[in-house]
């Protein structure tokens, strides 16, 4: 009866997983369908945890409507790069396979995935299995289940970087889902009779909502480690890395007019040794698992559940769950959580170059064909590519005698120097947004380049071309390109229409307030151009913007600062 | 002889002699013998029961003739016309028998005296299905002697067609061949064949009429002709529509443009049914009409008289003429004007015409072949604009005085420059909502949804082929018809081309459509297309046609009808377990019985 009444309480979400047979659905019987190029409302949801979104494009929406055919649907698809790290002959297959089955471009994520859009129903298969051919994989990219676990590129100071990446890599394949669903669909795997499937950790209904991990090493926050539900800060002793301090109960969404939805940074609540983590990291997703809520999505993600029951239920609850207590968090300290472009020497000798990659979209464009670019570098290269967890691109490991060679190609493309390149645009993040994300409510990816360019007229009459402020647009408050960590945040409300947040750090440990709401671009310009005149003649020495406005008191700050247990 | 009033009359009353006066007036001898051996066995008889009997077989053994009327159509033209003449036939006191060609019995030509062939010629040259049979008879070793027979051949056609009335001609030549002798010379109609069909009919029955001795009456109006319930916009009378709703259904980056078109019947007192089609009169673009006015040497204000009254030239040219195609009659003619030896020689020979004609409009004519005209000598050449027609997408039981026509823009580049459909170009790039378009109804009774609402439809329809079928769903789904029905689409790529893809997809989930199989040909490497479909398919699709189904194909006449046919047949061979030969008798059946139509152009 209870039990009754508590499942009737349950969202629509966990009725479908529970009777997908572990993912299945009839994902197979969409795929055939002949006469729409969509998939069944049920399978919808769950081809997310196979890697993608079934989504349309909005720009023809209407059209299309009167024409009397139905939205364009295609499928975005998110591939799993653990840490960011990808050979360059798997680059050429996915630079490939964008043309031949996507839009002709790649996205590089702000969690340092690649993601192709525009690919049809009838490409998806050949693209996944392409994909999975090339030993990379989509797998629960999307989904109730852990995502794509980030690690900061980092480097610099790649003596513990290597150790750190291969534990980010661990964790991404430790917690990725064990159902054969995926290899059925996809690969004509056939399912061996009499294995039923069995998922450990997950169990059949898997998570509540989406989990998010990410991996760091100060003083570098340049995946922005406090906007993950699991954030893990390498702590070093004389060059080794001998444990993690961890943050739980980050996540940026919230929902407009919604009290009960926040963007929250997570808190510091302990040191783990490395060779426990992974155990601490299983028991923390275990308890959102059983604890989560399951009735109301936009209230179910592990910030949530923390502060319903408190930061201190949380310890005891992973404590007892261990049993044996984590210690007290070890001393950290971040100085941005921006790239480092160009050139930068590994403590291997060899040398990381890197690219600025506009909101990471990889294509080609008149002057500036930066896909192509990408594509004979690849060629090339016998070095690795790195996602960076703003968008962007490292050529990392190249040996000293290819630099030339490496710089002659972008050069020749229109890639290196390129004019625009100011420290404002260096620092700017964009989601997707319009055209092909069903949430947006306002552009962004299309619209902030050609908001800096007017900005960039403010900054260049102040003498701040070069300063790093990081601005950072989402289409939403769902916070995609982490808009509530920006020195400068838009966030999208109607069509030409931006709610305008000022004042987080430039470190990612203080999340930005609001200072204007429903700003057209003159507004936009209007509202920033004293604000930022003030701040070329008036800011004290190494003072950034975000701290620079709260000082002066054109915002407060945050009132949700991040809690670090004594 | 003559018989006398008053006493010297005999036996009769004063009317009765002024009858008998009447009919036997002008008899020769040999007739009168003949008679007075015929009262005698009369009177012979123990009651002169018989004489009422034969009485009236004394009066049509003077008089009445039969006729019989045989017509062969596709698209029901033939069909109407051979309605009319026996109505004006009867009026005439000729005992009319009408039949088609299909049902009729080859060994009843013995009881024929005199026959009308009213034929169409369909495909490339063909006989229509109808007349498949007969003509093939008529043509084969079986071929009785006709020499019994009086005839004349009514050949319906389009001279945009290089075998131009063919199946008319054909008839007309094996019925002399076989000994039949013509009543009246044949008469081969264009696309508006009204008033030459009209012509023809007033000499066939004037001719029969004389053969006879009744003195036949002349003074028969026009309206002995026309069917009573005629609406008052025919295609000589169009109806000037207003367009309501003009969409291009290719999605972005389509290869092709197919227009979907509202238009309002409001007033006309129009209706039509599903699986009729509606005529509708382009014109001319300006720039040929220019090119064309330049290339003939005249300004296009010289005043004309064409078969639309009195204008200047440049505007007869835009509304009254046809510059593309051009019809092999305008060749042959021009060939006549110009005296160049090469159109000769290309009009008297119709493998040569098959391979100069297509592409070229009347500028690349006059540019070949310059002449120096007169204004008048211009037209005389040219073809009347011709009317084309679209086969109804819509249903009156759904949209009322709307009609709805799905038309397929033709554009393509030849003889060094961009040529565009006279009527498809003018529906895309020359009228816009709210301007008015020329329209008329022209009944299709050869397809037809089948009359029992529970019997089973399968509808082949490519590209604009699925016009009519969209006009079949609206009226089964207002009728609430419950048979099943399955659509087989296809196109070139399935994101841009899937005409009508959300109503389809309604009528699925309503269950008003039971069952839907697509092909697009470019989407994969591989081409796909309705016939490999309907082969996947086969076992059920022979199921359905067992249980009864009707089967419709729309569309392509040239290549998609010949391989959906060839299909059919396939399925039939396979799944009915049967030869070729049986097979085609199946077909056959299906044909006669209305259970296979086509709508084909
Ligand atoms: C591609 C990417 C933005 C980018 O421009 O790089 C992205 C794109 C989308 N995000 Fe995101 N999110 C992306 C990083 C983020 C981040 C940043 C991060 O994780 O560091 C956040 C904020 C952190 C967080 O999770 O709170 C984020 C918070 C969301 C949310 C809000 C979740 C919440 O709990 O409030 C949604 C909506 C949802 O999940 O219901 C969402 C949903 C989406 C979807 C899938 C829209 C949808 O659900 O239909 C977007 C697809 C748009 C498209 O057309 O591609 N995305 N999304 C990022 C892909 C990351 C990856 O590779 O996995
Ligand atoms: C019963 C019936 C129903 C019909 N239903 C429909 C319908 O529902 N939808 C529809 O769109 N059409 C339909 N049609 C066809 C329609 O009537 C017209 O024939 C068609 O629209 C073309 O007319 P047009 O005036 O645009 O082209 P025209 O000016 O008549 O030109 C067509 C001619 O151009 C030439 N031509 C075309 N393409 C090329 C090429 N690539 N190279 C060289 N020469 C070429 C050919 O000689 C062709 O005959 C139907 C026809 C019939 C008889
Ligand atoms: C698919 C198709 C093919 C045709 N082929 C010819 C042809 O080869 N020669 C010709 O003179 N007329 C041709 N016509 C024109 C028809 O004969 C003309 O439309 C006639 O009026 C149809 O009469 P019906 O309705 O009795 O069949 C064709 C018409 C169609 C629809
Ligand atoms: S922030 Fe909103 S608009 Fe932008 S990608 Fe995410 S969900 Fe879409």
């Amino acid at each position: 009866m209870e039990e009754q009444l508590e499942k009737q309480r349950l969202s629509d979400d966990e009725y479908i997983k529970e009777r997908s047979d572990f993912l299945r659905g009839t994902i197979k019987e969409s795929l055939k369908n002949p006469l729409t190029g969509a998939l069944h409302p049920d399978d919808v949801k769950l081809i997310k945890y196979h890697g993608s979104y079934q989504q349309h494009d909005r720009d023809l929406e209407s059209e299309r409507k009167r024409q009397k055919l139905e939205p364009l649907y295609q499928f975005m698809v998110r591939v799993r790069v653990p840490g960011g790290i990808t050979r360059p002959d798997q680059w050429l297959i996915l630079d490939e396979l964008s043309d031949k089955y996507g839009n002709g471009t790649m996205k590089l994520t702000t969690r340092q995935s690649f993601q192709f859009h525009g690919i049809l129903k009838r490409g998806l298969k050949p693209t996944i299995k392409a994909i999975n051919d090339a030993l990379l994989s989509t797998i629960a990219t999307c989904g109730d289940v852990n995502r794509n676990v980030m690690c900061n590129p980092n480097p610099h100071q790649s003596q513990i970087h290597e150790e750190v990446y291969e534990m980010a890599a661990r964790m991404s394949e430790y917690f990725t889902p064990k159902t054969t669903a995926y290899h059925e669909i996809w690969l004509d795997k056939e399912k061996v009779s009499g294995t039923p499937d069995f998922e450990p950790l997950y169990h059949e209904t898997y998570l509540p909502r989406k989990f998010k991990i990410a991996l760091t090493i100060p003083p570098r926050n340049d995946i922005d480690v406090f906007a993950n539900d699991l954030g893990l800060i390498a702590i070093e002793e004389n060059n080794e890395l001998i444990g993690f301090n961890v943050c739980v109960g980050g996540g940026l969404g919230s929902t407009f007019g919604e009290k009960a939805t926040y963007a929250r940074l997570g808190d510091v609540i302990g040191f783990v040794p490395k060779d426990r983590i992974m155990e601490v990291a299983e028991t923390v997703i275990a308890i959102q698992r059983d604890y989560g809520n399951r009735a109301d999505r936009r209230n179910s993600r592990l910030k949530y559940t923390i502060d319903k029951r408190g930061l201190e239920w949380f310890v005891t609850e992973l404590n007892t769950r261990i049993g044996w207590e984590i210690e007290s968090p070890r001393a950290f300290r971040f100085d941005t959580n921006g790239d480092r472009y160009g050139w930068l020497k590994g403590t291997n000798g060899k040398w990381f170059y890197t690219l600025f990659v506009e909101h990471g979209r990889v294509k080609d464009e008149e002057g500036y064909e930066l896909k192509k670019a990408l594509r004979e570098v690849a060629l090339v290269l016998n070095g690795d590519f790195r996602l960076t967890g703003n968008q962007n691109l490292i050529i990392g490991n190249v040996e000293e005698a290819d630099k030339m060679l490496i710089e002659h190609i972008l050069t020749q493309h229109g890639v290196l120097n390129h004019p625009k390149l100011t420290g404002l645009r260096l620092s700017s993040m964009a989601c997707v947004a319009l055209n092909t994300c069903g949430l947006a409510f306002a552009e962004s990816e299309r619209y902030l380049p050609s908001l800096i360019d007017k900005l960039d007229v403010i900054m260049r009459k102040n003498g701040l071309e070069t300063d790093e402020i990081n601005i950072r647009m989402t289409g939403c408050p769902n916070g995609c390109a982490r808009a509530s960590l920006g020195e400068i945040g838009f966030v999208g409300r109607a069509v030409g229409r931006y709610n305008l947040y000022l004042g987080a750090s430039h470190n990612g440990d203080r999340l930005n307030t609001l200072y204007k709401e429903m700003l057209s671009e003159e507004a936009i310009i209007e509202a920033l151009e004293p604000i930022l005149t003030a701040y070329a003649q008036e800011r004290e020495p190494q003072e950034h913007f975000g701290d620079f406005v709260i000082r002066k008191k054109i915002v407060e700050a945050t009132d949700r600062p991040v809690r670090i247990l004594a | 002889m003559d018989f006398k009033k008053g006493l010297e009359r005999g036996p009769f009353s004063d009317k009765q002699a002024a009858q008998l006066h009447e009919a036997l007036s002008g008899l020769d001898t040999g007739q009168l013998q003949w008679l007075s051996g015929y009262f005698a066995g009369v009177a012979a008889s123990p009651t002169g029961a018989a004489a009422v009997v034969a009485g009236p077989a004394v009066a049509a053994a003077v008089t009445a003739q039969q006729l019989t009327v045989l017509y062969g159509s596709h698209t029901g033209n033939c069909e109407g016309l051979a309605k009319n003449l026996a109505t004006l036939a009867r009026s005439r006191g000729i005992e009319v028998e009408v039949a088609d060609m299909a049902s009729f019995k080859t060994r009843d030509l013995k009881k024929v005296s005199n026959l009308a062939v009213l034929v169409s010629t369909h495909g490339i040259g063909e006989p229509p299905v109808q007349a498949e049979e007969l003509h093939q008879f008529l043509h084969g070793k079986k071929a009785p002697d006709l020499s019994h027979i009086k005839f004349s051949v009514l050949a319906l056609g389009d001279s945009s067609y290089v075998d131009f009335c063919q199946t008319g001609k054909d008839f007309d030549a094996v019925l002399e061949k076989l000994g039949a002798q013509r009543i009246s010379t044949r008469v081969d109609c264009d696309v508006d064949y009204e008033e030459a069909a009209e012509a023809w009919q007033q000499a066939l029955v004037q001719a029969i009429s004389q053969a006879s001795g009744a003195n036949a009456t002349t003074e028969v109006t026009v309206k002995d002709t026309v069917p009573a319930e005629a609406p008052k916009y025919s295609r000589k009378n169009p109806f000037e529509a207003t367009i309501l709703e003009k969409i291009n259904l290719n999605g972005k980056g389509s290869s092709k443009e197919t227009i979907h078109l509202e238009l309002s019947l409001e007033g006309s007192g129009l209706t039509y049914e599903p699986g009729d089609a509606l005529g509708v009169y382009g014109t001319n673009a300006a720039s040929l009409v220019e090119g064309v006015l330049q290339a003939a040497g005249l300004s296009g204000e010289e005043l004309v008289q064409g078969h639309n009254g009195e204008k200047p030239l440049a505007e007869a040219l835009t509304y009254d003429y046809e510059l593309s195609p051009i019809s092999s009659v305008t060749l042959a003619k021009y060939a006549e004007l110009t005296g160049s030896d090469k159109l000769k020689d290309i009009a008297a020979d119709n493998q040569k015409m098959v391979q100069y004609l297509p592409g070229r409009d009347m500028l690349d004519l006059l540019q070949e072949v310059p002449h120096a005209f007169q204004a008048d000598e211009l037209l005389s050449v040219l073809r009347k604009n011709a009317p084309r027609m679209y086969s109804i997408a819509s249903s009156q039981a759904a949209v009322e005085d709307e009609v709805h026509l799905l038309v397929s823009v033709v554009r393509y580049e030849a003889y060094g420059r961009c040529k565009e459909g006279l009527c498809s170009a003018t529906l895309s790039d020359r009228f816009h909502v709210d301007d008015k378009v020329k329209v008329f109804v022209d009944r299709n009774s050869r397809f037809k949804l089948p009359a029992d609402p529970e019997a089973p439809i399968i509808m082949v329809g490519p590209g604009t082929g699925v016009a009519p079928f969209r006009a079949f769903m609206q009226h089964r789904e207002v009728a609430d018809f419950k048979g099943k029905s399955w659509l087989f689409f296809g196109d070139r790529n399935f994101t841009t081309d899937f005409l009508y893809q959300t109503e389809w997809q309604q009528y699925l989930k309503e269950g008003i459509l039971t069952k839907a199989d697509v092909a697009f040909s470019r989407d994969q490497k591989q081409k796909h297309y309705v016939q490999h479909r309907m082969l996947e398919n086969g076992k059920e699709l022979y199921n359905w046609l067992e249980s009864g189904a009707h089967f419709y194909v729309c569309g392509d006449a040239k290549q998609m009808a010949k391989d959906v046919d060839g299909a059919l047949r396939e399925i039939i061979q396979q799944h009915g377990g049967v030869t070729v030969e049986k097979a085609e008798e199946y077909v056959k059946y299906l044909q006669r019985s209305n259970r296979y139509q086509t709508d084909i152009y």
